[in-house]
């Protein structure tokens, strides 16, 4: 098994095990946000440049949410 | 790549019957489908490390190739001074070629129209060291089995699936899953150190020159070649 199937079946796994343990949609976006991001630091030099262009797109869209998700929270404890 | 979009389809699918029936849990599924389908999709567009290698390589030879206006390949077995055996591309169809002539040093093979070309010891050269490594013998008139050989070692390095070779009037060789994408008709002129190595080894096996007539890139490389004859009917 190469290192990137190795990769890709990794976050995979963790995707399947969040579904299963996490109930609420906010915790889920912000594991899958931790899930990809460690992934891309930790394995990133074994990930070729065109997938590291895919990942960071996807890194930045969840962080996206993570902000819509913090600002939220924010507004809620405010009110 | 299919399964890849089969997820993100299910996982949009998902995420607007979650939405519709207000199901947070399957909201989640419809999140996680599509984030496994992107990184699928990531991994199966990535060009692999090999080709990113050879591939500045492969086209400055085809450069050359084109400049010196090259019109067949022809794959030498070992003889005196390149003990792997060498390309020589020859810069005419009806080409002369006499090995006693050649000298190793000296890429430009010059004199009339039908002798000029370029020698080079083939790009496939190393792999074919592999293949002998592999294998524990000399190469040398092992004949057609040599498939076998190419096909462990080349799929052992993730370099191919199979190497399947029919000898008849002409020598039909297949490589399914070579670990390359760039491969086209114009690499019956230059080839890339996978098909180089295949075609190294048989001639090293038969023991024979061979041309190359065609190549054809489809979902497996189809080579079609012929076999020239010995050595000596070359010096």
């Amino acid at each position: 098994m190469d290192v990137e199937e190795i990769i890709a079946l990794s976050i995979a796994l963790f995707v399947v095990l969040c579904f299963v343990l996490v109930e609420s949609t906010e915790i889920f976006a912000v594991l899958l946000l931790i899930c990809l991001a460690a992934s891309l630091q930790l394995a990133g030099f074994f990930i070729p440049r065109e997938a590291k262009v895919v990942l960071k797109s996807l890194v930045y869209l969840l962080l996206i949410a993570f902000i819509g998700i913090v600002v939220r929270k924010a507004l809620e404890v405010l009110r | 790549m299919l399964s890849g979009v089969s997820l993100i389809i299910l996982g949009i699918s998902l995420c607007f019957f979650a939405a519709m029936s207000a199901n947070q849990h399957l909201i989640n599924a419809g999140i996680g489908s599509a984030v496994i389908g992107t990184v699928l999709i990531a991994f199966s567009l990535s060009r692999r490390e090999f080709e990113s290698m050879i591939l500045p390589y492969h086209e400055f030879l085809k450069e050359v190739a084109n400049f010196m206006e090259i019109k067949k390949a022809i794959y030498i077995p070992p003889f005196k001074g390149f003990p792997f055996g060498a390309v020589f591309l020859a810069s005419s169809d009806e080409f002369e070629l006499d090995l006693a002539r050649i000298e190793k040093g000296t890429p430009f093979v010059s004199g009339r129209e039908r002798e000029t070309g370029i020698l080079l010891e083939a790009p496939g050269r190393e792999i074919l060291r592999k293949f002998e490594e592999f294998a524990e013998l000399d190469l040398s008139n092992y004949g057609t089995g040599v498939s076998e050989i190419c096909s462990s070692v080349l799929r052992a390095l993730g370099l191919a699936k199979g190497v399947e070779i029919v000898d008849g009037d002409e020598l039909r060789i297949s490589i399914s899953n070579a670990g390359v994408d760039f491969c086209s008709s114009e690499c019956r002129l230059i080839q890339c150190p996978i098909c180089s190595s295949v075609l190294l080894a048989i001639a090293k096996a038969a023991g024979e020159l061979l041309a190359v007539e065609e190549l054809r890139a489809g979902e497996k490389i189809e080579i079609r070649a012929r076999k020239l004859g010995g050595i000596e009917k070359w010096m």
